[in-house]
């Protein structure tokens, strides 16, 4: 499995009567893009907005955020039919479900696509938001992105799961669609992640520690919709632990579900913890491979997915250290803790990454759980802290919120998108004094 | 969230059916849910008759 | 002396304060111009940036067995002197002394608004008591080496008085208080976790980023009465409550809990209760609130007999991000009502 990321640098987004990527400028045709997000029947009126870092503009109602990516090759077989190329593009989602993770695949730098959330009933949740200028524009990667804002609302009759699946499609077509644009640019860097079947090492490296991954990608505090789909468009709703290769999380195989607290889709698409592993591969450490699982909902599931995310660390992959990263809230905390446990039961060293849990600050709150053998913990700070946004000039994407949200407000990390990444993306800490 | 509980220092703790329905379960029909729901209490009653000196979980045979 | 040179007082006992041993433990708070005793390292080790300009005095029976009283008047001493900053002890190993310079440090800074720092070993009572609110150098046992414990008090207490942040706990010799605050640091959480798993493999030391918390045990009650004559009641952190959230309490982080009556019920209307909860999906509960609270099999088991009585009152609160400290409180406060009413036993339902 190799995959090409193909980079291409983007430092002006401008509107402009076609499409292209025009040295580092991308030019949009935002109708054309409009029409090609408005085919979608559960969706009405969309209103895309370009904004950039640097401006007084405040994002609201911000939902997830995706990572330009196009596949040129490599996913399965991507065949030209009728003068149309198949879309391999997020399999199971977006694309067909085929193997994704080897092939070149064209990428974006500088952009993202922001999808907002225009059904969310602004009190009972709480609603992202970007700064793209004063101090918190510095916290999040996107206060330093080109930013398209998808801002689409639901037909008639379009419920909750249906309007959350749409507006991410739609998200997730424009990050394609941006991303072509570079199919004939030469691109300014080109990453290779290549990583061969786990048992296979070369003798010279047969030393090195092998390092697995267990990577949490979806909880079931909140049951996933049928349309939600997290792994190659399976919404993972009775998943096992399982194995797959880290460049297909790399390449889209894994997209965020629904529910957001604290991660997005690009984080997991430029994967941090994976990018760590892979540039260490070789040198420090053997990268042993990638084990996906999920938070469970019941004692007996936690306990049966510990074991086996255990059993597949060091029995399967042969590791003799482990990072592991969990998503949604507490009940969350205690699946990935279970799994260490076990991890460490049989001789797998383990470091896990925790979002500091506290909602008054005292350090003694700041994880549920206290396991033997967990003390190598990493902390991604803590999402309940207060946080200040500063007056803007305007917000785009929450025309309803606009005039509470255009001042100073006061709200927590949490509430910046992009501050607080599970998985590990951001240099937020939550420092004990 | 047993372990939770175990750590914190609760006495005694009977697992239940679930994080969203701890005393039923949507998938069973309504008796079948109140005969659940039945067992998980009697449990509750035995741990509490039953004499323990640190934090006990009162699992399902 | 300077412009920029601080004002501060000193506050010590009677042993460093040279009155005299034990048999001076019980005199009350005194105050000598400039600095006196131990407080005299403290000036050695200010040099220009500052003047002592008194050194409160206080026996440490004194501070110990009237505390507010002592603190006080202490404080009334400290407040006169209009200093810049307040340096108590060290107390080293010596516990009366150590928990009065915490009181009064935490005073100071209540009531003066300047800061205020002590030091003294980890294992004297003061640390554990005031380690949250107050800046507390970690001395050793004796004072064999007090100019240099003088020093690292004095460099804190010019930090805080030039209004900086000090460093980590670490790098600064102070107990760490148990707080935690957002930084932004040099490299990505899975960067370090990479780095730190490698230092674990390899048995090298590494700093874990979360201290790991230690619950204290409960002895676990027993039940006196048999169960038939026992009264029994429901109580859940599930976020049960009546429609309309009539106690408002908070979906997240609540403070609040409400209390629910159930004389007469034979079971829960779905139609008259409601969850406000966000930690989980509450529209199974919702549907049915036995699946959270089983008023319905309680009520049949106490018609039955096989308890003596079902309690008339539901106590409910949202458990989700519930601090410790709201949650020891809320559940110690229901517990006394309990135990009022005449409550033996009780099933608590969680989410």
């Amino acid at each position: 499995m190799r995959l090409e990321l193909r980079w291409s640098r983007v430092e002006a987004l401008i509107a402009a009567a076609t499409t292209r990527l025009v040295g580092t400028r991308l030019e949009i045709d935002l109708e054309a893009l409009r029409a090609l997000l408005a085919a979608d029947a559960r969706l009405t009126r969309i209103r895309l907005d370009l904004v950039h870092p640097g401006e007084q503009v405040r994002i609201g109602r911000v939902f997830d955020v995706i990572a330009p990516r196009a596949k040129l090759d490599g996913g399965g077989h991507l065949t030209v039919m009728d003068g149309q190329v198949q879309v391999r593009d997020f399999p199971g989602v977006l694309g067909a479900i085929t193997k994704v993770g080897h092939g070149r695949t064209l990428a974006l730098d500088g952009v993202a696509v922001v999808a907002t959330d225009q059904q969310a009933d602004p009190v009972a949740g709480s609603l992202a938001v970007i700064d793209m200028a004063g101090p918190n524009a510095a916290l999040s990667a996107f206060g330093r992105t080109h930013n398209v804002v998808i801002s689409a609302w639901p037909a008639p009759g379009t419920g909750r799961p249906e309007y959350l699946a749409a507006v991410r499609l739609a998200a997730l077509k424009a990050a394609v669609h941006l991303a072509r644009t570079a199919r004939d640019a030469e691109p300014a860097r080109v990453e290779v992640f290549e990583l061969p079947p786990s048992p296979r090492v070369p003798a010279a490296l047969a030393h090195l520690p092998r390092v697995a991954y267990v990577f949490q990608i979806h909880s079931h505090q909140r049951p996933t919709g049928v349309d939600e789909g997290v792994l190659y468009g399976d919404p993972v709703r009775r998943m096992l632990p399982t194995i797959i290769h880290p460049n297909e999380i790399l390449d889209g195989a894994v997209l965020r579900g629904f529910m957001g607290r604290s991660v997005t889709t690009w984080a997991t698409q430029n994967h941090p913890m994976i990018r760590a592993l892979y540039a260490a591969h070789g040198h420090s450490l053997w990268f042993a491979g990638v084990v996906v699982t999920v938070a469970q909902a019941t004692e007996p599931e936690r306990v049966r997915s510990a074991f086996l995310v255990a059993g597949l660390v060091a029995h399967t992959l042969g590791a003799d250290g482990v990072v592991l990263t969990k998503i949604g809230g507490g009940a969350p905390h205690v699946d990935m803790a279970q799994a260490a446990a076990q991890c460490e039961a049989l001789g797998v060293k383990t470091t896990l990454v925790v979002e500091d849990m506290s909602t008054d600050g005292s350090a003694e709150g700041m994880l549920l759980f206290n396991f033997p053998g967990m003390d190598a913990l990493v902390n991604v700070g803590s999402s309940q802290e207060p946080l200040v946004l500063p007056a803007m000039d305007r917000v785009v994407g929450a025309d309803d919120l606009a005039a509470k949200l255009v001042g100073e407000t006061r709200a927590t990390y949490g509430t910046l998108c992009g501050a607080i990444e599970q998985v590990g993306a951001t240099k937020v800490m939550a420092e004990v004094r | 969230m047993t372990p939770v509980a175990v750590m914190v220092g609760a006495n005694r703790i009977v697992p239940a059916a679930g994080i969203i329905h701890p005393l039923g379960n949507a998938d069973l029909s309504l008796e079948d849910e109140k005969a659940l729901r039945r067992r998980i209490v009697e449990r509750a009653l035995v741990a509490l008759t039953t004499e323990v000196t640190r934090p006990t979980v009162f699992a399902n045979e | 002396m300077t412009k920029d040179a601080r004002r501060v007082v000193c506050y010590v006992n009677q042993f460093f304060g040279t009155l005299g041993g034990e048999e001076k433990a019980g005199v009350g708070p005194q105050i000598v111009d400039g600095a006196v005793g131990a407080a005299r390292a403290v000036q050695q080790a200010l040099g220009d940036a500052g003047t002592v300009v008194a050194t409160v005095i206080c026996g440490d029976n004194y501070a110990a067995e009237q505390p507010e009283r002592a603190v006080a008047e202490m404080l009334a001493l400290v407040t006169a002197q209009r200093p810049d900053l307040v340096i108590a002890g060290p107390a080293f190993l010596a516990g009366r002394y150590g928990v009065a310079c915490g009181a009064l440090c935490a005073a100071v800074q209540a009531t003066l608004q300047i800061p205020a720092v002590t030091g003294m070993h980890a294992e004297n009572p003061g640390v554990d008591l005031y380690r949250r609110q107050v800046y507390i150098v970690q001395t050793g046992g004796e004072a064999v080496r007090m100019l240099d414990d003088a020093r690292r008090l004095v460099t804190l207490g010019l930090t805080l008085a030039r209004g900086e942040a000090p460093g980590a706990p670490a790098a600064d010799g102070y107990f760490a208080r148990g707080v935690t605050h957002n930084v932004v640091v040099a490299t990505n959480a899975a960067e370090r976790a990479t780095a730190m798993l490698l230092d674990k493999l390899a048995g090298r030391p590494f700093a874990s980023e979360v201290p790991l918390p230690d619950f204290p045990n409960v002895p676990a009650p027993r039940l006196i009465k048999t169960l038939e004559g026992a009264t029994i009641a429901l109580v859940t952190d599930g976020g049960l409550v009546p429609k309309g959230n009539p106690d408002g309490i908070e979906p997240l982080n609540a403070t609040r809990y409400g209390a629910y009556s159930i004389e007469g019920k034979a079971g829960l209307d779905a139609a008259l209760y409601d969850n406000p909860h966000r930690g989980y999906d509450t529209s199974f509960v919702k549907q049915d609130p036995h699946r959270l609270v089983p008023v319905d099999v309680v009520r049949e088991l106490e018609q039955r007999g096989a308890i003596g009585k079902l309690h008339e009152t539901v106590y409910s609160t949202v458990g989700v991000a519930t601090t410790l400290a709201h949650s020891a409180r809320m559940g110690r406060e229901i517990a006394e009502k309990l135990r009022a009413a005449g409550v033996d036993a009780v099933i608590l339902t969680s989410t």
